[in-house]
């Protein structure tokens, strides 16, 4: 019974593979490649947006007018100086509470939200903080947190409800929902600087722009997962639409909502880093600063302090498993909660007591131990033996250099050089045997947006830079895929190394992706190469586990029809368990192609170049006009991958019509 | 029994569902089978001019294979699904003009509904999901947690109270569902094929305890199930149920003794044969 459904999309897979348009698909990528000469100009010259001469005059004219216009004086003004003064409180707030204040506090609180373990390891992130020295940065990084991350689920729980509620409503935000799921986090602080000017401000509402679909998403589909059959037990006992929201839909959607709420911070925690870029400080400005003078000690000693803002977060908004959450329910009466509620606000308001009295407020200076020395001797060390002349493998830079000179530069030329309409052209075809027409109108239509932006950053023009990036996300996902792929497939296969690796590939997930470039770049020092394998690293733990979770997503009746009737491992891995996830590992692809995306994005900080580069010179050398075309650059690029591969998971949901 | 209040009449009941499903109604579309009206109109006439009476503390049985309308038809009497025509009286009140507010006042006072797939609420143990009706009749929590304790002693679950539905074995969990139903002490009880996802034995010891409650607490109930051999026990009036229509509706013994056509006669075929 759950074998013929198997042998069908095998035999469809397979011939898929020798279908016209995996041919076509082929040949059009082997005369790209093949062909070398231009064909004409790199860029049209006929076409042109004028983009960077709107914006930078949109600029000066409110740089001139911020002061007088209606919008600013009551709208952007007032809104500007209200977020500005939440974190300012926030801030005030989180100094006055004392570091022993601060540590009662996070453990408590984590004691009562996700239990015992998450509050010792978020007592070793407090304390963490301080030792790295780090303490008033990140007190500023976890107010910008809070202040943001509180509006996003203030926000994106109300709206979930509401769209799972209202299917119109759904449809519409859902467009919008999916084109900002594709931006990298730079995208969101363009449009924030040049409204609220540089500072709390603008980090607060791109934040939010960027993190609260987490949490809309999250709501409405835990919202419309709850069972039909729940719903109508509801309306049967008479409970109105409020009781049921109260007492069914959000209790059975729990799970969903605070999945939202900890993926919200996660988000929030990326963009928040990279919003030192924008003036918000905190230990972002850290991360930069070191990146930017090229200290990688002191990058990586702020990148640490990073990771434990991003670990307290993570272990406070985690919540309880089912059976955690039910032996703690167990044990509770009214009576006892308030009582705990009681006396944790006694010890807490003790403990900023005590700690006054004896005149702590910061963490003591001289427990904390910078470890930015020992990793400056490690990485000097690193490059004293390994940068160059190692047997073999010929050391850091010589690996670096080798990269760059006969992958990167041969594939980015190969992009850059060519034509613009050959690359139009060859990607509307690509998008269109892979994805269909529609993608193929829309990859086609993003190409052309990019080839009318004429903006220049350092010496290259929006289209070669939009190239030269392309070309770095294509050889950092081949390379991801080829690792995970792998990996994915046997962790999906053998549930004890997936149980062994999974700890591993949620703790990757949780650091941002900023952190990622410093150790790297202590390795390879600047250019492309750290750049690209920091977007690797970045992509290898989703691009496993999606693999794998799509192996294990195998129905297991289908699995063991195959074993009943002798497949081998190979061939029911390649007959039954492949075929059967290709979609989810698609699907996997697809997330961690944006992934890696943004990294490369962001490692224009780091000599990467390129578009992200020019989006950091907009954003730092106030030339927004740039930033923006770069911007936009990056979205059309963005929405052209997103396309093709969710288009062409997607083919695989056609299943052959079942015969009754 | 005869001359017992009536608690529940129905007149003309149909339910189409689809798109201008009131047109088909009275339309000589209405007639036609319903494959040919769904080719047709796109329409599916789930219930068809149902008309049915049961007196106070009646069971009426409806019985029928899979996709007869047997469901769309217990969900119209509540109006858990709209009917597309028809009248419906319970307790006296029509319950079809009942404005929003009066429907949950009935819903949550006369008429409570046992579900096939049993609903009880995950994240709740087996005495709050009991109390849950309460709850939203707004009853003091003390009031709510004694009730529901009399009532799961009354189904013989005192002991497992503080369980949650995933730790009780299915029977259990629908013993909290006939609970849950039977805490708001309505008038009458709905069951959809209330029994068709527990084993033979722990099926029969259920329909006694139907049975039981049913005598002891005088509820009227309808009562749905597509087991001959369970409508024969529990129902006074039994009704077979085909393509949305009422082929034949009778006490068990003449249902027995004289099917009005092959389809009934298919039904209780069985029986015959067993009880030969
Ligand atoms: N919401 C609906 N929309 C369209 N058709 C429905 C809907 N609900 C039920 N039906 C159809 O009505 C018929 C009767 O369904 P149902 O009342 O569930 O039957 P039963 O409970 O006897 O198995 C079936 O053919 C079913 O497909
Ligand atoms: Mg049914």
């Amino acid at each position: 019974m759950f074998v013929v459904p198997n042998v069908a999309i095998d035999d469809r897979l397979r011939a898929g593979l020798r279908s016209p348009k995996v041919i076509g698909f082929t040949v059009v990528l082997c005369c790209t490649l093949l062909l070398r000469v231009g064909f004409g100009a790199t860029q049209p010259s006929w076409w042109n947006f004028r983009v960077a001469p709107v914006v930078d005059g949109f600029d000066h004219w409110l740089s001139l007018h911020r002061g007088s216009h209606w919008a600013f004086r009551f709208g952007f003004g007032p809104m500007s100086s209200a977020l500005r003064n939440a974190v300012q409180w926030t801030l005030n707030a989180l100094r006055f509470l004392t570091w022993p204040g601060l540590l009662v506090t996070v453990a408590l609180t984590a004691l009562r939200v996700s239990g015992a373990r998450a509050a010792i390891m978020a007592c070793g992130c407090v304390f963490g903080i301080g030792m790295l020295g780090l303490w008033d940065p990140s007190l500023s990084t976890i107010a910008l947190m809070a202040v943001s991350v509180t509006i996003s689920v203030a926000v994106g729980i109300p709206v979930g409800i509401y769209s799972a509620h209202h299917p119109k409503f759904e449809a519409a935000i859902k467009v919008v929902l999916d084109a900002m799921q594709v931006m990298p986090a730079y995208c969101y602080l363009l449009p924030c600087v040049l409204l609220f000017s540089i500072g709390f401000a603008p980090s607060v509402i791109a934040t939010i722009l960027f993190a609260a679909p987490a949490s809309i998403r999250l709501t409405a589909h835990g919202i419309k997962g709850v069972p039909p059959a729940l719903m109508e037990v509801a309306e049967a006992q008479g409970a109105t639409k409020h009781q049921t929201l109260l007492h069914v839909e959000l209790p059975v959607a729990r799970p969903s909502l605070v999945l939202g709420v900890n993926q919200t911070i996660n988000l929030a925690l990326g963009i928040v880093v990279i919003a030192a870029l924008v003036g918000s400080g905190g230990a972002g400005q850290n991360v930069l600063d070191a990146l930017q003078h090229l200290e990688v000690g002191n990058a990586v000693n702020a990148g640490l302090a990073i990771v434990a803002v991003a670990f307290l977060f993570d272990r406070l908004s985690s919540g309880r498993t089912m059976k955690g959450a039910r032996a703690f329910r167990a044990t509770r009466t009214q009576g006892r909660s308030v009582l705990e509620a009681v006396s944790g606000v006694a010890v807490v308001v003790s403990t900023v007591a005590i700690a006054k009295l004896a005149g702590t407020t910061a963490f003591p200076a001289n427990w904390s131990h910078p470890i930015s020395g020992p990793i400056d001797e490690f990485f000097a060390w690193i490059s004293d033996n390994f940068r160059t002349g190692v047997p073999i493998i010929g050391g850091t830079k010589s690996f670096s250099d080798a990269i760059t000179l006969h992958v990167m530069n041969p594939v980015r030329d190969l992009l850059v050089q060519r034509a613009w309409w050959m690359i139009v052209v060859a990607v509307v075809v690509i998008a269109w045997l892979s994805a269909g027409s529609r993608a193929a109108a829309t990859c086609g239509l993003a190409l052309m947006v990019v080839a009318a932006l004429r903006a220049s950053g350092g010496d290259d023009t929006i289209w070669a830079d939009t190239m030269n990036t392309l070309s770095q996300v294509l050889i950092a996902v081949t390379i991801t895929a080829l690792i995970a792929f792998p990996i994915g497939i046997a962790a999906g296969r053998s549930p004890r190394l997936f149980a062994m690796l999974r700890p591993l590939l949620d703790t990757a997930q949780v650091i941002p992706a900023f952190v990622y470039l410093v150790p790297v770049l202590g390795l390879f020092s600047t250019g492309r190469v750290p750049g690209m394998i920091a977007s690797v690293v970045y992509g290898l733990p989703p691009g496993i586990q999606l693999t794998a979770l799509g192996i294990r997503g195998v129905p297991a009746a289908a699995i063991e029809a195959a074993e009943s009737l002798g497949c081998t491992r190979w061939q029911m891995l390649k007959s039954v368990q492949i075929p059967m996830a290709w979609r989810s590992i698609l699907l996997g692809l697809n997330q961690t192609i944006l992934l890696i995306f943004s990294v490369v994005v962001i490692a224009g900080l780091v000599g990467a170049g390129s578009l992200g580069l020019d989006v950091v010179y907009g954003l730092t050398k106030h030339e927004l006009g740039l930033g923006v075309e770069a911007g936009i650059a990056i979205v059309a690029l963005a929405i052209v991958l997103d396309r093709i591969t969710q288009g062409w998971a997607n083919t695989f949901t056609r299943r052959p019509a079942a015969s009754h | 029994m005869e001359t017992a209040r009536t608690a529940i009449e129905c007149n003309g009941i149909w339910k189409v569902f689809g798109p201008k499903s009131e047109r088909i109604v009275d339309s000589p579309d209405a007639d036609l089978p319903r494959s040919e009206l769904e080719t047709k109109t796109g329409c599916v006439a789930a219930v068809r001019d149902i008309s049915f009476r049961v007196p106070e503390g009646g069971v009426f049985v409806v019985m029928g294979l899979s996709g007869s309308g047997k469901s769309t038809l217990i969900r119209c009497l509540s109006r858990l699904i709209e009917p597309t025509a028809g009248t419906i009286t319970i307790d006296g009140q029509s319950v079809r003009a009942l404005k929003p507010a009066e429907l949950r006042e009935l819903r949550r006072t006369k008429v409570s509904m046992v579900f096939q797939h049993f609903g009880l609420l995950p994240h709740r143990n087996a005495l709050d999901n009991v109390a849950f009706g309460l709850e939203i009749q707004g009853r003091s929590k003390a009031q709510r947690l004694q009730r529901s304790r009399e009532v799961l002693e009354l189904v013989g679950l005192q002991d497992v109270a503080e369980s949650y539905p995933d730790e009780l074995s299915g029977g259990m969990q629908q013993r909290v569902g006939l609970a849950r139903a039977l805490a708001n002490d309505p008038m009458i009880l709905l069951f959809d094929e209330p029994f068709s996802a527990l084993d033979p034995l722990i099926r029969r010891e259920m329909q006694d305890e139907v049975l039981r409650l049913q005598r002891e607490l005088k509820k009227t109930v309808v009562f749905i199930t597509h087991d001959l051999n369970e409508a024969l026990k529990l129902g006074d009036q039994i009704a077979i149920m085909r393509d949305g229509r009422f082929v034949q509706v009778a006490s068990p013994d003449d249902l027995v003794a004289n099917p009005a056509d092959d389809y009934v006669r298919a039904f209780v075929q069985d029986v015959v044969r067993s009880n030969d």
